[in-house]
């Protein structure tokens, strides 16, 4: 009796296991899609991409991100291309643009 | 949004792989690490306990062994910051994501295949026309070096052997078709690759739901990490 409780208690901490990994593997594999650094969210370029057009007087339908990395802490570099311009936008990960330079 | 995602997950990665490492169940785990082109999308393989390329093989055995694609890769809403208007496309080929915006900050998140190298492109176009169950007709090039394709030079009849899948978006800039698409696909284990020739592949399913609630004229932005801009055929 004292074996099967053993028993008992090791399905059960494999079932639990098992499901915690289940679980685990669910949130890693939203989490890890965007886990590496890399580039920059697709909301952050679009905010970069707004705020250079705005910046230039262009047409915000035609501006469009074509590179980004991330840089020192939480912020993000994008190169924003706009008719024959292209400008490079400091933006944070909150969303907040710091500086445009034409490159 | 992502980069809330970025902090937690870089500091929970070890602990996740070690948990995805103990489970028994699992032949290839369904976490999916993804970074941009030129880099690599990564799948953890709890056979080996190491994160490997999640290339066209894995994909096709992972989709084998389990029946869909990884989690990350499936239909989901997601909180999305934007100030495009509910209805508008966005296209993160990077990491193999599309985003149909939805009121009040939300998306719908579908996985993609995207081109391969060489392949992708960036730019602004719009839904020209739509089509359940297109006729697809292989490029010219395709047929030249490819028998099979030559075989559908005048046309291939919309079912489900055909690549295009249960539906199709055409888009097109300044009134003019680009020559890519978004479509479905007879090939599902493709979603989360970079193997097409330009166009957007998603699941038959996903391409159903996404058909089903996008107009004609939506505008769709699509992101792409170095890749050229879509200048006119």
């Amino acid at each position: 009796m004292y074996g099967r409780s053993i028993c008992s208690v090791a399905l059960m901490g494999m079932l639990a296991l098992s499901m915690s990994g289940c679980a685990s593997m669910n949130e890693t594999a939203q989490q890890s899609a965007a886990a590496q650094p890399q580039p920059a969210p697709p909301d952050l370029k679009l905010v970069c991409a707004r705020a250079v057009a705005i910046e230039f007087n262009g047409d915000p339908g035609k501006a469009v991100p074509i590179s980004s990395a991330k840089g020192e802490g939480n912020v993000y570099q994008i190169v924003i291309a706009l008719d024959q311009l292209q400008a490079n936008c400091l933006v944070n990960s909150d969303g907040v643009v710091q500086s445009i330079t034409v490159l | 949004m992502a980069t809330f995602n970025l902090r937690r997950a870089n500091g929970k990665r070890f602990l996740i792989a070690i948990i995805a490492a103990a489970s028994i169940l699992a032949p290839v785990g369904a976490a999916v690490s993804q970074e941009g082109q030129g880099q690599e999308t990564q799948i953890f393989d709890a056979s080996t306990r190491e994160w490997v390329p999640y290339t066209d093989w894995r994909a096709y055995e992972y989709y084998r062994a389990n029946g869909h694609v990884p989690a990350a890769f499936q239909r989901q809403i997601v909180d999305f910051r934007t100030t495009e208007r509910p209805g508008t496309i966005i296209i993160d080929g990077d990491r193999h994501y599309l985003y149909y915006v939805l009121p009040d900050l939300k998306a719908i998140r579908y996985g993609i295949g995207v081109g391969r190298d060489g392949f992708g492109w960036a730019g602004i176009v719009n839904v020209g026309r739509k089509q359940e169950w297109p006729t697809w007709i292989p490029p010219k090039e395709m047929v030249e070096r490819d028998p099979e394709a030559a075989k559908w030079a005048g046309g291939m009849p919309g079912g489900p052997d055909n690549p295009l899948g249960a539906a199709a978006m055409y888009l097109y800039a300044g009134g003019k078709d680009t020559i890519f698409r978004i479509h479905g696909t007879n090939q599902p284990w493709t979603i989360g690759l970079n193997i097409s020739s330009g166009c957007i592949r998603l699941n038959n399913e996903d391409i159903r739901d996404l058909f089903s609630r996008v107009e004609v004229g939506a505008k769709v932005i699509v992101l792409m990490q170095g890749a050229s801009l879509y200048r006119g055929v």
